[in-house]
């Protein structure tokens, strides 16, 4: 019972601290005329919660997190939100395969810069359809290039933020999963 | 760091390296830019389409998207956008276009105005609607 509680707890941080990140950064000023190109700082909460619970956790932070940050945000149902939602789909599916794929030789900022790449990639996918016109792929190679050093910050930041957690955390949620998860290397990273 | 990881990081690297190779090979290989045709489509209609050559330097052409008007100016043979309601600007920032194959996208606007060569119409095999 009080595994529950605990976990319900560390879930709801999680979508609120993704969604409080996930408007942050849509008040930042755009980094470049790159279309797309930012940090993905809310995919923080969405590594956090694959590594500590594993993908069916992080499929509800991640939902959560892009309708609470559109609603908060004012973008709810605009392109921006499909274009969001377009992301967050496409990289959760590429990061939890590869979480699973390479359990135990990839650790989060392997899973995380994938998922950056996967990010940019469905999000310029959507934006093809949305425009119904395929010149958006132009910017395919900067953006590719642009997700290798933020994918890998948000990696490392994941693997320093989960170093933080206390230790009965996440040895409760290996113990109760052990096949579940991104691989407990990266803890030690 | 894992060795995967770095291997993952250089394939990445690798791919965007690729693929910028990719676009400039395809830009080199496109046609005589003199009768380039510029095609402004919104919400993937076209709604207009001229010589690039029939725009005059300083010349501008206002297109109607659900935001408003955006309008577009003419160069020595090149086009870009000059002004756009949307609230990113990404489409005013990237500047002049003037091969067939380049295209400027302004997502929030609907608005793609793109080059095409005159041998590039032909070059479909086939159309599904």
């Amino acid at each position: 019972m009080e595994g529950q509680t605990r976990r319900l707890l560390y879930l709801s941080l999680l979508v609120a601290g993704g969604t409080a990140l996930h408007v942050f950064e849509g008040f930042l000023p755009a980094l470049s005329a790159l279309p797309g190109a930012k940090l993905g700082l809310a995919n923080l909460a969405s590594l956090l919660a694959l590594a500590l619970f594993g993908p069916v956790e992080m499929w509800w932070v991640v939902i959560l997190r892009v309708f609470f940050g559109s609603l908060l945000g004012g973008t709810l149902l605009t392109t921006t939100f499909f274009l969001s939602l377009a992301g967050a789909v496409g990289s959760t599916l590429v990061m939890l395969t590869a979480a699973r794929l390479g359990r135990g030789a990839l650790s989060l900022v392997g899973v995380s810069v994938l998922g950056a790449v996967a990010h940019n990639l469905s999000q310029l996918l959507m934006a093809a359809f949305l425009v119904r016109h395929p010149g958006i792929f132009f910017y395919l190679p900067y953006l590719l290039l642009f997700a290798l050093p933020t994918g890998y910050f948000i990696g490392v930041t994941a693997s320093f933020v989960l170093r933080a957690f206390p230790p009965g955390v996440k040895q409760a949620q290996w113990k109760k999963h052990p096949a579940r998860g991104v691989v407990p290397r990266a803890w030690n990273m | 760091m894992t060795r995967v990881d770095k291997l993952i990081l250089l394939a990445v690297l690798g791919l965007a390296l690729g693929s910028f190779a990719v676009a400039g090979l395809r830009r080199g290989a496109e046609v005589s830019p003199a009768q380039a045709q510029v095609v402004v489509e919104v919400d993937g209609r076209v709604v207009d389409k001229f010589p690039l050559a029939d725009l005059k330097p300083g010349e501008r052409r206002q297109v109607r998207g659900p935001l408003g008007y955006s309008v577009i100016i003419g160069g020595d043979n090149k086009v870009r956008m000059e002004s756009s309601p949307c609230p990113d600007k990404v489409c005013v920032a990237r500047g002049w276009i003037s091969l067939p194959g380049e295209a400027i996208v302004c997502m929030p606007n609907h608005i793609v105005v793109h080059i095409v060569g005159p041998a590039s119409e032909k070059s479909y095999d086939a159309v599904t609607q």
